[in-house]
């Protein structure tokens, strides 16, 4: 692939995510959310913060685990931070997850890959493995994306209009092969990775509490826990856009794997456990960022109209991380009440959101909810608010618009809201 | 140094160059040269020279403004050194640390002609509110004195023992810049000889070098290091006769 058109594709591609699901609900998040381990920051560094209770003392653990996020691995090289390819998407951590960010668009044509990775088919693709790879070390990438825009009109219930963007995929330089081989493409955004171990020690059973899989209240909500498979049990299904990963050293796992091409499960193992440790503790420990403006009456009202329309249903304002006495991490995130708005269940998001390709278990509709804080901040760390699984929604009220399934009652309350009411709810957002 | 890889940091200049807002067209052939095995690429209207062997580097054409200057563009580093020279007196001097394309950590001399002293003002960004730091000073490679809570307002005058005529100062400090071990960056300084400290706050001490160290609490940024630094001034050229970069 020539440089020039790996920067074709990387200007066509968009970062950030959001699914605002919808459920009857009436909890409230405190005005403090979120949470008493949230930092307050507003700098492009809002989401790299360490926990505020980590002591100054285990700093420099935190630091190598950094230095493992942001330093580029290669195939064979300094730092012991090798293993990389044949056949990757990204050279390190942090080219993804910008600034511990959400993926977002290439600013300079010499950034090599679009922020955004692509599925392949609910069950790979024969000659392709699961995930499309469009960058090789001494082989050929396995091709790359184009992606297309339509726009689509709208408008709300008080006549004023608005334009969604639908999204469209074509696998492009890919080896001469079958048609019938060619899978069809489900499109990640990495996404952000702020409170992320303080969402891994919450316990099950709390997650499980809010699960009603048979809508057995009738609310039109389901919310399904994502089981997989443990060594000796079956695990909560907690990371990723499909919650496919019970576990963060999981998920690190995968994304070293699938991302990077290297396998920390050989014999042995292409990075080493001591830098897989240290990777996975500084994931652990990084903290969500303090909401900002909750007294402003435009929020407060914003944050109202949000649990009335049915949003909190399942984008959860609070849950609690496990007692010290059962937490397995890190002390610092135990028995801490956090904000991180999601119930971490799957929920029906209707056909506009559903991946073509990923129509397997968990359904193709079906998407985790994905945690809100830090959502006012992707402007200020990415540059850019670029929303849902694969950045089609170019502002929260596009991310809204876009629901569907269990969540469209609540998009037509949220259509159905005057101007200054939606603007309320998305000030309400912006604060998170 | 292999071509494509002068290349790489070429491009890696361009974006951190970019990102950071600096005033300089960054692409590859703005001008980078590689000095003292590291890439250096020009800001606003200087021009760089490299000794044929690479062992000095001259930057020209550093305008009144001073805005003028060079970025040295590197993998990630925890600490850089430089040792430069100007053939002219300057009235500014300023440094930049930088990575992923934010400024980490800066510092600014600039010539005040009414005390015929020298304002060394810092700014550290690691804190999540207001920063905090503390100004050390040493004298022949022994402490003599700190001073702490200096925050972004406080100034540092530097003034020269005796007082010099004539001004402004035509010889600048060798910089140093290092992250500290629980991820503080530090602002390291040497004079070439004994100078007079004195703080906002009321400090004061002699010695021949001073460092800056960022204070660091909870909810800390984890910098692993930094990946460029800047150096700008408007004293019509300067030449970095050593540097180099450790992590």
């Amino acid at each position: 692939m020539t440089m020039a058109k790996r920067i074709q594709i990387g200007i066509h591609l968009l970062a950030a995510g959001l699914l605002a699901l919808a459920v009857t609900a009436t909890e409230r998040a405190p005005a403090s959310a979120a949470g008493t381990v949230a930092i307050l920051d507003t700098s492009d560094k809002a989401f790299g913060r360490p926990l505020p209770n980590l002591p100054p003392e285990r700093f420099p653990e935190m630091i190598e685990g950094r230095l493992v996020f942001v330093h580029p691995f290669t195939a064979d090289g300094p730092r012991g931070l090798t293993g990389l390819g044949p056949l990757y998407v990204a050279d390190s951590c942090a080219a993804c997850h910008f600034k511990d960010g959400r993926g977002r668009r290439p600013r300079d044509p010499a950034e090599p890959h679009p922020p955004m990775i692509f599925r392949l088919g609910a069950h790979g693709a024969p000659s392709l493995g699961g995930q499309l790879q469009d960058r090789g070390l001494g082989v050929r990438p396995e091709g790359r994306v184009q992606i297309t825009y339509r726009e689509e009109p709208g408008s709300y219930a008080d006549g004023s209009t608005y334009s969604l963007r639908r999204p469209e995929y074509r696998l492009l330089d890919t080896a001469p092969r079958d048609e019938t081989d060619l899978p069809a493409l489900a499109p990640r955004i990495p996404p952000t990775l702020v409170g992320i171990g303080l969402l891994e020690a919450v316990e099950s059973a709390q997650v499980l509490e809010l699960a009603d899989p048979a809508d057995a209240d009738g609310d039109g909500i389901s919310g399904r826990p994502s089981w997989v498979a443990g060594s000796d049990r079956r695990l909560l299904g907690r990371f990723g856009w499909k919650a496919r990963q019970a576990t963060l050293e999981d998920q690190v796992t995968a994304a070293l794997a699938e991302d990077m091409g290297i396998d920390a499960t050989s014999e042995p193992p292409e990075i080493s456990p001591h830098h897989l440790r240290q990777l996975v503790l500084y994931l652990r420990l990084l903290a969500p960022p303090a909401r900002r403006d909750v007294d402003r009456l435009a929020v407060r009202l914003g944050e109202r109209l949000f649990a009335e329309a049915g949003c909190a249903g399942c984008h959860r304002p609070q849950l609690r991380t496990a007692p010290v006495e059962v937490l397995t991490g890190p002390s610092e995130l135990a028995s801490q009440s956090i904000h991180p708005y999601t119930d971490l269940l799957l929920h029906d998001m209707g056909p506009e959101l559903a991946d073509d390709g990923e129509d397997g278990r968990p359904e193709g509709r079906e998407w985790r909810t994905p945690p809100l804080w830090g959502l006012g901040l992707l402007e200020q760390v990415n540059g850019e608010t670029y929303l849902l699984h694969d950045g089609r929604a170019r502002s929260f009220e596009e991310a809204i618009l876009w629901h569907g399934g269990e969540a469209a009652a609540s998009r037509r309350r949220f259509t159905n809201l005057a101007v200054s009411d939606r603007e309320a709810l998305l000030a309400f957002l912006a604060s998170l | 140094m292999k071509r494509h890889a002068f290349l790489n940091l070429q491009l890696l200049c361009a974006l951190l160059l970019s990102l950071a807002v600096l005033p300089i067209p960054a692409t590859a052939e703005n001008g980078c040269v590689v000095a003292h095995n590291l890439v250096h690429c020009p800001i606003g209207k200087a021009k760089l020279q490299a000794a044929p062997n690479g062992s000095k580097l001259l930057v020209a054409g550093l305008g009144p403004a001073g805005k003028d200057g060079v970025a040295t563009v590197f993998d990630t580093a925890t600490h850089w050194r430089a040792e430069t020279s100007v053939e002219e007196p300057a009235n500014v001097l300023t440094f930049r640390a930088l990575m992923d394309g934010s400024t980490t950590a800066s510092a600014s001399f600039r010539f005040e002609p009414d005390t015929n002293a020298v304002v060394l003002r810092t700014a550290f960004t690691g804190a999540a509110g207001p920063h905090t730091f503390t100004a050390i000073v040493y004298k022949d490679g022994q402490q003599v004195a700190a001073f702490d809570d200096l925050d972004e307002s406080s100034s540092i005058t530097i003034g020269r023992i005796p007082p010099p005529e004539p001004i402004p100062w035509p010889d600048w400090p060798w910089p140093d810049f290092r992250r500290g071990p629980l991820g503080s960056c530090i602002w390291g300084f040497s004079f070439a000889s004994d100078v007079s400290v004195t703080t906002s706050n009321g400090g004061e001490a002699v010695g021949d070098s001073v460092r800056l160290v960022e204070d660091v609490g909870s909810g800390h940024y984890m910098y692993p290091g930094f990946t460029a630094i800047t150096m700008q001034s408007d004293a019509g050229s300067l030449t970095i006769t050593d540097e180099e970069i450790s992590n």
